[in-house]
């Protein structure tokens, strides 16, 4: 596991970029950048807002190099992207502007859907295309009414695979907090996914859990 | 790190992890991002060009207000004070109070004053006549070392506390 302990070779790369090697900026958070990408893609709601976010992110990272501390800077960097994508959010509600859409989805559980990538199963069979969008819809539509801190947690960890501490590294608190949020997010998404389907208890086995 | 450890229950986060699109750019592509960063290696590399003074610079647009008004106060009362005590007394003749009897016998002008041939030190009353002697301003101003020290003292402390500003922002 990367963290508390960076590698040499990170520790390489962080010298090199201070002293102005672009190849080595960019090698040293090559790793991370997906993770930060989705996560700002989470909080911005489109590729394009994540896209937004992560360039801004390596502009500060790399204008804040000189005085990052050399521990965890696959947290320190994730970090930088979640606030600069959060910072475009909040302009863009002071600003409201008039999306432009290439897709015709009519209700708002059809914008995941209009964005994905074409999923190889799901393009062979229309009907298992059909209810995995309906099953991503639902927990996007839960996902989006409990808070931003929850929601980060339980994606690393259901969605995305992470552990505890890895989280708790990325997100930059305890494994306590981390598994406290985990448990609280699940609980409420669980009434949130029942209120959804009435008579079934869909968030049952939706977000069980790798730990029961 | 991804944990392969992770049972296929969750069918909500499976159909959730499917829709979710992937990253398609590259950011170190984007002619903004290139742009910013060439311009932040040339700034870093003029700073550093700068050197000392472009430090001081730096100092004195990032010191805390309070401190560097504290500094110019503290400097302005041992400038002001510094004059009447030691500064002024060299301006006569180049010497001190405290260098003026040892060097006073092989002065020329001085040494004519005393008897021919005497190698003994002036007396009281030749010492008092010197125009370049001046302990009794120095006597009159007893206050005046005082406020030396404290203007000394105030402009270590402002120094200090600006020093201690930057390293607390630059954690």
């Amino acid at each position: 596991m990367k963290g508390v302990g960076e590698t040499e070779e990170r520790l390489r790369l962080l010298a090199a970029a201070r002293r102005g090697d672009g190849r080595a900026f960019r090698a040293l958070f090559a790793p991370d950048l997906d993770l930060a990408w989705r996560i700002a893609l989470r909080i911005a709601g489109e590729p394009v807002g994540a896209d937004d976010a992560l360039q801004e992110g390596l502009i500060s990272a790399y204008r804040a190099l000189d005085r990052v501390e050399p521990r965890n800077l696959r947290g320190w960097f994730v970090r930088i992207v979640q606030n600069a994508a959060r910072d475009a959010l909040r302009r863009e509600r002071r600003r409201p502007t008039l999306p432009i859409r290439s897709g015709e989805g009519s209700d708002g559980s059809d914008e995941r859907g209009a964005v994905a990538e074409p999923q190889a199963g799901a393009a062979s069979d229309p009907v298992l295309a059909a209810e995995r969008g309906e099953l991503a819809g639902e927990l996007a539509a839960a996902l989006e009414q409990i808070p931003e801190e929850r929601r980060t947690a339980i994606l690393l960890y259901d969605v995305d695979g992470y552990d505890y501490a890895e989280i708790a590294e990325i997100t930059g608190c305890s494994v306590g907090t981390v598994k406290s949020r985990i448990s609280r997010g699940r609980e409420e998404l669980r009434r949130l996914l029942a209120g959804l389907r009435p008579g079934t208890n869909p968030g049952d086995q939706a977000l069980r859990g790798r730990d029961d | 790190m991804i944990n392969d450890r992770r049972p296929p229950a969750a069918e909500h986060a499976d159909a959730y992890r499917a829709s979710e699109p992937t990253r398609q750019r590259d950011p170190f592509a984007a002619p903004t991002l290139q742009v910013a960063l060439a311009s932040e290696t040339e700034r870093r590399a003029k700073h550093q060009r700068s050197g000392r003074i472009g430090l001081l610079v730096n100092l004195f647009i990032n010191a805390p207000r309070a401190g560097l008004a504290s500094a110019a106060l503290s400097l302005a009362v041992l400038l002001a004070t510094l004059p009447t005590g030691g500064v002024l007394r060299m301006d006569g003749g180049g010497e001190s109070a405290l260098q003026a009897p040892l060097s006073v016998a092989s002065t020329p002008t001085i040494g004519a004053a005393s008897p021919e041939g005497s190698t003994e030190a002036p007396s009281a009353d030749a010492k008092a006549a010197d125009p370049f002697e001046a302990a009794e301003p120095l006597d009159e101003a007893g206050g005046l070392p005082w406020l030396t020290i404290i203007g000394g003292a105030g402009l270590l402390f402002s120094l200090i506390l600006i020093e201690r500003s930057r390293r607390r922002r630059h954690a």
